[in-house]
């Protein structure tokens, strides 16, 4: 087991039913519940996304990182392996990867002064901590090889998103929010549950019901199966013809099956919003928490609970690397 | 936080070392096979049923600045592996498998009994004889159909020479060691830059050589072109002097190489070149003497007929862009004249003909591999080459071998590969 494993096609072994989540690693033998993991693996890729923003990575970099992030939990438990370790250890190995490489050094001194809170020039090279954390991410990185079984190349649902804004001229503002929506995808477990095309697809649908506003169609339609007939009369306030809404999902030649997982994907998403604090944040965030989910094909269980009933509910659990 | 982060972790490791397999497990090595840059090569023969022979590739660690400390797993075996690990062609070395053994990277790849360096040498000590049209024309079909593979993938494999280009004993043609190959979709850091210098210099591309910063796939043919004029010859037909960085590790003007490629070739003009006049050497470029194109001549006895010539000119171009793709080489009019190719290249040769198999050392593996029994038996200090490695080092002395790092290849290791390596152990020691 371990890294010794066949040559296989990569991406479906890596695909989980939602199901899985209810018995990771961090469940099944560290008995976290369910929502804390899925808080802690949000916190987990927002600072893993902190560091590769610092190190000034290419974003390609940050999404394969986040993925093996993901990918590494379905492994190991959170208790064995802290999610700050876990990130700066993919972004360690990302920067090879995607050759982009950075001084181990460098890494480990940006992850001290996240960690610490401390500005980045006041560290000096040599302290205990900049070395402490070096070795940190190294022996996390062994894990993380394995973990991973030398799977390194991830697709992302961007190179999906380019290919669909490449297909039609759109508005600009449905293209910012599908792109914000697919980076917010990562602090969900998505990219371990649905390939890249069906999470391109969920946050595209999204960002059009965002950009279009509520009497606009509902994602239920937007996501019907089969199409809402166009012989129907349309009601008038229905300004976007149900071509436009169904762009995606025509783009795409999503059959039932696949039509299915994009509204299971869309009601993840929408749970993970609805989950944030969404008060004082921008608009078409505070928004985004209360639109309706399509109706979902399978009874899954809530995944998220509010955030901050998780943070209540976490005793000590303060924000650092202790 | 290290009492928190590292306590725990040492648990899981012990817990995981004593779960996992360990290469020794696994397989049994039967001997050392190479060595070079980036690691070293044994030939293993796997325990379970099938008792399958391997190539198995290990990997040094990286430097990070001069002090050799750990600093991860190496970039170079990470690259490898993540190439690797997305292709799959008949006419490309296939890894199996990638263990992680105490901070070292084994990559398990399918084994293959021969390579063109050694069928080169067999050719020109043992038969004292060319190689066939037949023998030559396959080989050189097989090695296009996997580059065009690799190509298609967007690799440039980048360092093509005889040492790499392995032969199964069944006579498929398998590329190896892409250990310096690239994606060459959106480059993130120039191709040139950093890295190592691209392609051994005996097959290095003349734009390379003018000092190219930008270059694609065309490097490639380039070599191919090298391989195959070095098939038909027995000999390099570019065999030049690899000028060295100064002590200020400038890049220096490959002049004796160049003069190689012209005395052939002919002194190239902007007329067939338009770009030349813009590479950084240019100008040192025309310093040099002025040659006339003769391969014509040079092809006359030794490709046998006008269109193995007309084939090896358009490998041949000056100007990448005008140089054949490995795609419509495949379709060259040599292909389609007698003798076609084969798809087992030593279909019908008798058995002398075929070289014999490839050599390996025992004395390399207690001190190389940490196998439970080797273990045992301490630690190598690092002693002399040992007497069976005289056996390696007919290629010795050929700068296309010394360059080679890892590559699967019998008989290239070379003396002084090894004793540099066995140098630079005693140095870490």
């Amino acid at each position: 087991m371990g890294a010794t494993n066949a040559m296989s096609n990569s991406l479906s072994q890596w695909l989980f039913p939602p199901s899985a989540l209810h018995s990771t690693p961090s469940s099944v033998t560290s008995n976290i519940p369910l929502e804390k993991e899925l808080y802690d693996r949000a916190r987990g890729v927002e600072f893993l996304f902190r560091l590769g923003v610092s190190l000034v990575l290419p974003t390609s970099a940050m999404f394969t990182a986040a993925t093996w992030f993901h990918r590494f939990y379905m492994r190991f438990s959170m208790e064995d392996y802290h999610r700050q370790d876990v990130a700066a250890a993919c972004i360690f190995l990302a920067t090879k990867t995607e050759e982009c490489g950075r001084k181990l050094r460098d890494v480990a001194k940006i992850y001290c002064s996240k960690v610490s809170r401390i500005e980045l020039k006041e560290i000096p090279d040599d302290s205990r901590e900049v070395e402490d954390s070096e070795n940190a991410i190294l022996q996390t990185e062994e894990v993380l090889l394995e973990a991973l079984c030398f799977d390194f190349v991830v697709d992302s649902p961007h190179a999906e998103l380019v290919d669909l804004f490449d297909a039609r001229e759109v508005q600009s503002e449905v293209e910012d929010f599908a792109w914000s929506i697919a980076n917010d995808s990562y602090r969900t477990p998505l990219c371990i549950l649905y390939p890249p095309r069906i999470i391109a697809a969920a946050c595209y649908i999204l960002a059009q019901q965002l950009v279009e506003g509520p009497q606009s169609t509902s994602l239920a339609a937007r996501l019907a199966s089969p199409a809402p007939s166009a012989s129907l009369p349309t009601p008038p306030s229905q300004k976007p013809s149900p071509m436009t809404s169904r762009f995606a999902v025509e783009f795409f030649k999503f059959n039932e099956i696949e039509l299915a997982s994009v509204r299971d994907a869309l009601s993840i998403l929408l749970e993970f919003y609805a989950a944030q604090d969404l008060q004082g944040s921008t608009e078409y965030l505070a928004t985004i928490g209360s639109i309706p989910p399509p109706t979902t094909s399978a009874n899954r269980e809530k995944l998220y609970l509010p955030f901050t009933h998780v943070t209540q509910n976490a005793t000590l659990q303060g924000q650092t690397a202790t | 936080m290290s009492m928190f982060n590292q306590d725990p972790m040492r648990y899981y490791r012990t817990k995981r070392d004593n779960a996992k397999r360990r290469v020794g497990d696994k397989y049994t090595i039967l001997g050392f096979i190479s060595s070079g840059t980036y690691g070293r090569v044994y030939k293993a023969q796997s325990k379970e049923a099938d008792g399958r022979i391997h190539a198995i590739k290990k990997f040094k660690p990286d430097k990070e600045g001069e002090v050799v400390t750990y600093t991860g797993i190496s970039q170079s075996a990470i690259r490898e592996i993540a190439l690797n690990r997305e292709i799959s062609h008949e006419n490309v070395v296939a890894l199996k498998e990638v263990i992680l053994e105490d901070k070292s990277i084994y990559m398990i790849f399918e084994y293959a009994e021969h390579d063109f360096l050694q069928v080169i040498h067999h050719h020109s000590q043992t038969l004292r004889s060319p190689i066939s049209l037949s023998v030559l024309k396959s080989l050189t079909y097989q090695l296009l159909n996997g580059l065009l593979y690799l190509h298609e993938c967007h690799i440039i494999h980048r360092d093509l020479k005889p040492a790499n280009i392995l032969i199964t004993s069944g006579g498929i043609v398998k590329i190896g060691d892409l250990g310096l190959a690239r994606l060459t979709h959106e480059p993130l850091q120039p191709l040139f830059a950093g890295d190592k210098v691209v392609v051994t210099i005996w097959y290095r591309a003349p734009e390379l050589l003018l000092g190219a910063k930008h270059y694609n796939k065309s490097v490639d043919v380039w070599a191919v072109g090298c391989v195959v004029a070095e098939l038909a010859s027995l000999r390099p037909i570019f065999k030049g002097e690899e000028a060295k960085l100064d002590s200020k590790k400038n890049v220096p003007f490959q002049k004796d190489q160049l003069l190689k490629i012209f005395e052939v070739l002919g002194t190239p003009d902007e007329r067939e070149w338009p770009a030349l006049k813009d590479m950084p050497e240019y100008h040192n470029m025309k310093r040099l003497d002025t040659y006339q194109f003769r391969l014509f001549d040079w092809c006359a006895s030794r490709m046998k007929t006008h269109q193995g010539y007309e084939f090896l000119k358009a490998l041949f171009a000056y100007d990448p862009d005008a140089r054949l793709s490995a795609k419509n080489a495949l379709k060259h009019r040599w292909f389609q004249e007698e003798p076609k190719p084969t798809r087992n290249a030593f279909f019908g040769l008798p058995p002398h003909q075929i070289p014999p198999h490839r050599r390996i050392s025992h004395d390399e593996v207690p001190s190389m591999m940490p196998l439970p029994s080797a273990a045992a038996q301490g630690g190598n200090p690092g002693p002399p080459a040992p007497p069976g490695f005289q056996n390696l080092s007919q290629g010795a002395g050929r700068p296309g071998s010394t360059a080679s790092f890892g590559s699967l290849s019998g008989g290239t290791g070379g003396g002084r590969d090894t004793a540099g390596h066995v140098r630079k152990k005693s140095r870490l020691a």
